[in-house]
């Protein structure tokens, strides 16, 4: 299997401030990852920046590519979800494949992945036509997965795509998640929900402030002794 | 009981001593109004608005004026620049003119009430002037001043000159003027410029611009109400024979049957003994524009 | 079936382009018929195309035409630009007079005839005015670039209106001009009274190139609606899109403010018009704006000529005394 992101020394700066350390990681192809640790710990800035949304030193594979190279290979679900205007839900993921259509190789593209296909991928078929200020928290959550489905990519990034879901809901996301890594996408998201996401991802990885402090499957990272400390304590070690 | 009486009887005691002081006081400023009137020659004449200011000096040159308006000295709206060089500019505010200590404190009509009272409060003279809207209003004016600074004498003189102005124009002829305003603004009836405009044998027919008060007015108006002579403002930095920018270019394309002629402002915003010179221009322009037609037909 | 429906949704679309043409040629043809003044209508145009000069044809295409033009450049200018801001900022409150982007332009104008550079050349109060629009755009995109809430744009745009406020009534009254309150209600209450081709001429080529660069923003506007982020993923050039909005911002409101002074609201109550029968798309919104919003002023202006009122009326009046309630109801249907 060959890695589907690879960063060397990726570091954000923000006003001086370094809100994210020197990082060198790999992530395989077709991988369900789940980044964890608290809140400011740098989760959102590390995948901003391997996906090259926002300014830093170093970079990974995605980064260093052109925007418009990039479009093609990895989709970003954001966490603030608002959205102002009450479009409908086929017309939004409309929107992108409008935009993927711009692109140089779209021709290439074997498994061409429309609204409908997308839709029922994320079980949402049937929310086609409804609007977007009409939705749940959980059916919006799925309807952005299925925007980031039709721009046609191998790699997903989900910024906390669990927050503020009831249980049921964040259940239906894991497996939709968990389903689209196994043919073939490579997911990355961040998370809170350590213990319930165990048995989706294939693997955790670790912050602390602004560094990664281990990676693992979820069993080895949760079987650690003192698990909860490792997000604490300055210099305890995984 | 008593102690309850004494402060009451304080109170009457102050009262009384009050009104009687204020009585004294009232009754000095009367005795010295009447005599200030005709004898006193030192007096401090401070005049607050530029209109005025303009019968003041015809009536008594610069002789104790000791301010006049800040427009007064700005030859761009003043017609008598050159006179007050040299005397202090005021604003009509109380403490700057309260400062000067004036015998007499000249303002207009339209001047602000609360300025007003609070010149008097101060114990200032405060004299209104009426605006002049009409030939006759000026006179009205000058006899007042004329009066009050003691230049009755002078003040006849100038009324006498107003009044011996020949009015030979032909009024049968029933020609139309119109002055518009470069903010499109255009005087009512009963307005200075509509009285100089009869005076020179412009009337006005025209229903479109026969409003009773100002207006302002769109171009629309005043080619549609086709006038056979068009006064505009002067541009501040323009000759007469140029088209001023601030107008409609649509003003200056009427035509051939209007005349249009640029005057400033300051010729006829204020009611003064200078506004002659106006009637006498605008007279040239009736017996042109009489004799432009006499060829036209 | 599905091909039945689409081609049915092709006649609707055009059926409602053709409508909308012909409302605007129906009003345009009204704006010059209804004036102050009655005019022999045909007569004036046959003496006009003949290139006989009477009265009514120097009203009729002296008078009325360009102000009828400068309804339709300042209507569909401002609606654009309303459009385009509400889209950029993803906030149903965004307008250029709103968020102070007209009164910082009518600043630039009032600033540049206050010096007398306009004397130099009349083409520097239009510039001043683009300079300052910038400016105010530039203060505006920089300030909400990290900024969520919505009520905070508004903020923004009050405090850069009060600003430009306060200065444009300083500049006139330093400006030792007797006259000052009448130019500051002109500035302040745009008005398309006695404009000439001049100003057409000044208004419209400002108009058109600001519009060019807005309209290349309409599918960006699109993909900004899932945040910017989310744009960037998709591959949308965030910062060329800001360029965009700015440049086509600053042209349109410099263009037309220099001219007719600030007319508000116009771009914030068209879009809203629009949304709900264009499906909400940011894109569409763009497009279909403009033309209602030109209607809309024409319609506007017609109705200060005919409305019996001894005083003149000023457009940005009409404007604002409708566009305000409608404000106000926006406001309260916001949740922050």
């Amino acid at each position: 299997m060959s890695h589907a992101i690879i960063t060397s020394d990726i570091s954000v700066q923000i006003q001086g401030k370094t809100i994210l350390h020197p990082t060198s990681i790999s992530i395989k192809k077709g991988e369900n990852v789940g980044i964890i640790g608290r809140n400011g710990a740098g989760k959102s800035t590390f995948m901003k920046a391997m996906l090259g949304l926002i300014a830093h030193s170093g970079g990974s594979n995605l980064s260093s590519k052109t925007l418009s190279d990039r479009v093609r290979l990895a989709s970003w679900v954001p966490q603030d979800r608002e959205l102002v205007w009450d479009i409908k839900v086929e017309t939004l993921l409309q929107f992108t494949i409008e935009k993927v259509k711009e692109t140089e190789n779209f021709k290439a593209i074997k498994k061409f992945i429309d609204t409908k296909d997308a839709l029922s991928i994320t079980g949402t078929l049937k929310l086609a036509n409804a609007r977007i200020k009409s939705l749940s928290g959980g059916e919006l959550t799925s309807v952005l997965i299925a925007r980031a489905l039709v721009q046609q990519t191998s790699i997903i990034f989900l910024d906390e795509p669990l927050a503020s879901l009831d249980p049921i809901q964040k259940r239906t996301i894991l497996e939709v998640l968990q389903e689209m890594s196994q043919s073939g996408k490579t997911i990355i998201s961040s998370l809170h929900d350590i213990e319930l996401g165990k048995e989706y991802f294939s693997k955790y990885i670790a912050m602390r402030e602004g560094s990664v402090i281990c990676e693992g499957t979820p069993l080895q990272i949760l079987k650690k002794k003192q698990f909860d400390k490792i997000f604490v304590e300055k210099n305890s070690v995984c | 009981m008593q102690k309850n009486m004494m402060p009451k009887l304080k109170l009457k005691k102050i009262f009384s001593l009050f009104l009687v002081f204020s009585l004294l006081k009232i009754g000095s400023s009367l005795a010295a109004n009447g005599s200030k009137n005709i004898t006193d020659f030192n007096q401090r004449i401070v005049s607050t608005n530029l209109c005025i200011d303009s019968l003041v000096i015809a009536l008594v040159g610069r002789k104790g004026v000791v301010a006049v308006s800040s427009v007064a000295g700005d030859s761009r709206y003043s017609l008598i620049a050159k006179e007050v060089a040299g005397i202090k500019k005021v604003n009509f505010n109380a403490e700057q003119v309260y400062s000067l200590k004036p015998t007499i404190v000249l303002a207009s009509n339209f001047s602000s009430p609360k300025t007003r009272h609070a010149m008097s409060k101060l114990g200032l003279r405060v004299i209104l002037v009426d605006y002049a809207r009409s030939i006759d209003e000026i006179a009205k004016n000058l006899v007042h001043l004329g009066y009050l600074l003691n230049a009755s004498g002078k003040a006849k003189d100038l009324i006498e000159t107003l009044r011996n102005i020949e009015f030979s124009a032909d009024k049968s002829q029933g020609l139309m003027a119109i002055q518009y305003s470069e903010n499109r603004y255009v005087n009512g009836q009963n307005s200075l410029i509509r009285d100089v405009f009869q005076r020179s044998g412009f009337g006005e027919k025209n229903s479109l611009i026969q409003a009773q008060g100002g207006r302002f007015l769109p171009s629309e108006f005043v080619i549609k109400a086709k006038p056979d002579l068009l006064l505009l403002d002067e541009n501040k930095n323009q000759q007469i024979h140029f088209q001023n920018p601030n107008y409609h270019s649509s003003l200056y394309k009427t035509l051939g049957s209007t005349m249009v002629t640029h005057i400033k402002q300051k010729y006829w915003s204020c009611g003064t003994p200078k506004i002659i010179d106006l009637i006498q221009q605008l007279l040239q322009h009736h017996a042109q524009i009489l004799e432009a037609k006499k060829i036209a037909q | 079936m599905h091909k039945f429906l689409r081609q049915k949704k092709l006649l609707s679309k055009k059926f409602v382009a053709y409508s909308i043409v012909s409302l605007l040629a129906l009003f345009s043809f009204l704006s010059l018929r209804i004036g102050y003044v009655n005019i022999d209508f045909f007569s004036a145009i046959m003496n006009g195309i003949s290139g006989q000069k009477t009265t009514d044809t120097i009203i009729l295409f002296e008078l009325r035409l360009p102000r009828t033009l400068m309804c339709l450049i300042v209507g569909a200018g401002l609606g654009l630009a309303g459009a385009a801001l509400q889209g950029y900022l993803r906030n149903p409150l965004a307008e250029p007079s709103i968020v102070g982007i007209s009164s910082s332009a009518a600043l630039g104008a009032v600033l540049c005839i206050g010096l007398g550079i306009n004397t130099i050349s009349f083409f520097y109060t239009p510039i001043f005015a683009l300079s300052f629009a910038m400016v105010a755009c530039l203060i505006l995109i920089k300030l909400t670039q990290n900024t969520v809430s919505r009520h905070s744009v508004i903020l923004i745009g009050v405090g850069i209106s009060a600003l430009s406020g306060s200065l444009t009534t300083l500049i006139l009254s330093l400006s030792d001009n007797p006259f000052a309150i009448n130019e500051i209600v002109f500035w302040m209450l745009g008005s398309v009274t006695d404009v000439s081709y001049f100003h057409v001429l000044l208004a419209g080529p400002m108009v058109l190139v600001g519009s060019v660069f807005l309209l290349r923003c309409a599918s960006d506007l699109n993909l900004l609606s899932l945040g910017e982020e989310t744009a960037s993923s998709t591959g949308v050039n965030i910062g060329r899109l800001r360029l965009n909005i700015l440049f086509g911002t600053a042209l349109i409101v410099g263009g037309t403010t220099s001219v007719t002074g600030i007319v508000g609201f116009v771009g914030l109550v068209t879009p809203h018009m629009v949304r709900p029968f264009v499906n909400y798309e940011p894109k569409k919104t763009l497009i279909w704006t403009p033309p209602i919003a030109a209607l809309l002023i024409l319609v506007s202006d017609i109705a200060i000529r005919i409305l019996p009122t001894t005083g003149e009326i000023k457009l940005g009046v009409l404007t604002a005394l409708l566009g305000t309630p409608f404000f106000l109801y926006l406001i309260g249907q916001q949740r922050d």
